[in-house]
């Protein structure tokens, strides 16, 4: 009972479990999770569109910040100053440009509730108002 | 040996005048279409490299023998984000490179891109104008300081403007199949033309080699990189072929330059491996090469590798090798046949910040390309070279 209690709770969306971020989204969004994989191709501009052709508007947080250090690793799979060399890349190869920065968590939610298919990350301790949150799955 | 930097107006190029007005064109339509899009934004990027060479043999890749400063390149790029589909890019940039057989000396500010890029669908752009050339890991950031392990590219796979294609006064269309698999495929498709040179060997000209404006004609290019499930690992293909129009071929005729590659870019977390293979076949005719003052046509193949590898030993501090190795022959048996180039690399980078980094490299060369008084080197020999740069981004 104590395992199916578990697996049930596992299933439900919600934060990304002891990654120290929980994954926001824009409350009309009919997602209930994302894959890591896909999430990271949104971040690093290699997919614009959710699976159901909204286009995704990622939003970032300043390089300083721990959240952004930890969702950089967990989600990008490298470090912030590798990412910021991979967005050098791209605008010197005149591929793309990199996602805005906002300074903190609540700029990021005012910006996921007010941009339909906007997606960014925020802090697990912060509370996520008016936003939808997004599981994020392997 | 140095020379002195001038401000000269803008180089507009034989091509590059219709080909920004048809991007103007299809940049100013794009703004009628799409009046009723989020605000359009204009971002500026730049880079700035300037590096000391020296050698302890003739002039190689800029390195000279009594060291010099007239190393370096600065670009400023703007991009006009038009409305989420659409977007113009115009860079600008002036390069120095001391004595360089592989990139003919570069006086003035030139326009190195100028395009309109439109997104159509999720997984397909457009680009027409000047567009810079995708062709392996480093064609299009060759000169960006912050992004590059050596401040010079391998010239046995990349062969600077001689050989090869920086950039194309034409269109691309670039497409990603299976954008949503771990395993999506990245195609860029290129047609046009691009201003090069030939050389000549002229006793009277320092170094002995003269160049003259050419011009390569019906460039068509494909590129394509396999990204895989491993963060950081894509494995590249591709091939380029145009027709070389220019003073030295035959009255009436042009060169058929053909070239494919192959590409491994290993980048995972502090490690890095990339290794890079081309195999060209061209015509030329050695009689204008050799200034015989008759023809003397040839048909040449070439074949370049090298391999990089690197570690960032600390967060700042990072250690690069690299060994690359060139062919050359043709069917006449006429000189330079066999191995022509090899290099030893080896460079420690402190990385200031993302966009700071300052860089010490070592290099010994056995190489037919050290320029002295009497040109090329007629055989290969042994050349120790070394450069110094910082670069900057922003």
């Amino acid at each position: 009972m104590l395992s199916l209690t578990l697996a049930l709770l596992m299933a439900l969306p919600g934060p990304a479990p002891g990654e120290g971020f929980t994954v926001v989204a824009h409350p009309e969004t009919q997602f209930s999770s994302v894959t890591r994989g896909e999430l990271s191709k949104i971040f690093l501009g290699r997919l614009r569109t959710w699976s159901d052709g909204t286009p995704a508007v990622p939003i970032d947080q300043a390089p300083e910040r721990a959240v952004r250090q930890r969702f950089s690793r967990a989600v990008l799979g490298r470090s912030v100053v590798m990412v910021e060399v991979y967005w050098k890349r791209m605008i010197f190869s005149g591929r793309g440009v990199p996602p805005d920065e906002v300074e903190n968590d609540r700029r990021v939610l005012e910006f996921v509730r007010q941009r339909p298919g906007a997606v960014g990350y925020i802090d697990a301790a912060t509370q996520p108002a008016g936003v939808r949150t997004l599981a994020l799955e392997d | 040996m140095g020379r002195e930097l001038t401000a000269s107006p803008v180089a507009t190029g034989r091509r590059v005048v219709p080909v920004m007005g048809l991007a103007v064109a299809f940049g100013l339509s794009a703004c009628l279409a799409v009046a009723a899009e989020p605000a359009s934004k204009v971002k500026i990027f730049g880079h700035l490299s300037q590096a000391y060479g020296r050698s302890d043999r003739g002039s190689i890749q800029s390195a000279t023998e009594s060291g010099t400063t007239d190393l370096g390149n600065i670009a400023v790029q703007l991009r006009w984000e038009i409305s989420p589909r659409d977007t113009a890019v115009i860079q600008l940039s002036h390069e120095r490179r001391a004595d360089d057989i592989f990139s003919p000396q570069q006086d003035e500010l030139e326009i190195d891109w100028a395009f309109y890029q439109r997104r159509i669908g999720e997984n397909t752009t457009i680009k027409v104008g000047r567009l810079n050339v995708p062709l392996g890991i480093y064609n299009e950031i060759r000169d960006v300081g912050t992004l590059l392990p050596f401040f010079n590219l391998p010239i046995s796979f990349y062969a600077g403007v001689l050989s090869s294609a920086e950039t194309v006064d034409g269109i691309a269309v670039s497409h990603t199949f299976a954008a949503r698999s771990d395993w999506d495929l990245e195609a860029d498709f290129y047609y046009g033309g691009w201003d090069t040179v030939q050389q000549q060997l002229s006793p009277e000209v320092d170094f002995g080699l003269r160049n003259l404006d050419a011009r390569a004609e019906d460039g068509l290019g494909v590129q394509l990189w396999l990204n895989t499930p491993i963060h950081g690992l894509r494995l590249g293909a591709g091939g380029l072929t145009w027709l070389l129009d220019g003073p030295l071929s035959p009255a009436g005729t042009k060169e058929r330059w053909d070239s494919y590659h192959l590409s491994l870019d290993l980048a995972v977390d502090r490690w890095m491996l990339r290794s890079e293979f081309r195999r060209w076949r061209f015509e030329q005719d050695f009689g204008g090469f050799l200034n015989l003052g008759s023809s003397l046509p040839a048909i040449a193949e070439r074949e370049g590798f090298y391999v990089q590898a690197g570690v960032w030993v600390t967060p700042k501090i990072g250690l690069f090798g690299q060994f690359e190795a060139a062919t050359l022959d043709n069917d006449l048996g006429l000189p330079p046949e066999g191995d022509f180039h090899e290099d030893l690399g080896l460079s420690v980078t402190y990385r200031f910040r993302h966009d700071l980094v300052a860089r010490v490299e070592y290099h010994r060369s056995d190489t037919r390309f050290p320029l002295d008084e009497a040109g090329p080197a007629p055989r290969a020999v042994e050349v120790g070279w070394l450069i110094a740069a910082l670069s900057v981004s922003f």
